[in-house]
């Protein structure tokens, strides 16, 4: 698996502007790169620094950087 | 009318032998199974983490040193409270233990 190679569309354009929709770009600041359609992108994780086997284990990763717990809505908050 | 109908009662399934095998589980037996799940968990993260970056010099000289602590401490528990594993994974004290230790429902 290469590592951070996109496959790139020559000349592709931001956002294929289909008739009868509004000429949006599918990238909010068109930062990103005109990448392939309906290709996944997973960037490539550079391990830094882990947490300790108890922290990790109660965490449910040991690499900071994929953390990203579901927030658990406080009782009375749905987010219905 | 409340028409709520009543919680149906789970009837208590462990048996009686189970009760005296989850009694005399000590805190010093669940801190041990959790010091081993610990690392055992950093194992697997590193090892899938290495999977995807073999070359990774640093993930991997944490690997190594996460194993024996892993052994050590297994070995530890075992000593102490019998095999973790079967089916030639583990020794055990006579009499046989496996089928008398405490199963992971029972802790």
């Amino acid at each position: 698996m290469h590592s951070n190679e996109y496959h790139l569309t020559p000349n592709y354009p931001y956002a294929p502007n289909l008739p009868g929709h509004p000429n949006k770009q599918s990238y909010p600041g068109g930062s990103m790169p005109p990448l392939q359609l309906a290709h996944a992108y997973v960037p490539w994780q550079h391990m830094g620094n882990i947490f300790s086997p108890a922290e990790g284990l109660a965490r449910g990763t040991i690499f900071p950087e994929l953390l990203s717990p579901y927030s658990v809505p406080k009782r009375g908050e749905s987010n219905g | 009318m409340d028409n709520k109908q009543e919680m149906p009662q789970i009837p208590e399934a462990v048996k009686p032998e189970d009760k005296v095998k989850a009694e005399n589980i000590t805190s010093s037996q669940t801190q041990m199974l959790l010091e081993i799940q610990r690392l055992e968990f950093t194992a697997i993260e590193l090892n899938l983490y290495l999977d995807t970056h073999p070359n990774d010099q640093k993930a991997l000289s944490l690997y190594n040193s996460v194993v024996p602590q892993l052994k050590k401490c297994i070995e530890a528990y075992e000593q102490r409270f019998g095999p973790l594993f079967h089916f030639g994974m583990s020794t055990s004290q006579y009499p046989w233990q496996w089928i008398n230790s405490p199963w992971p429902w029972d802790l």
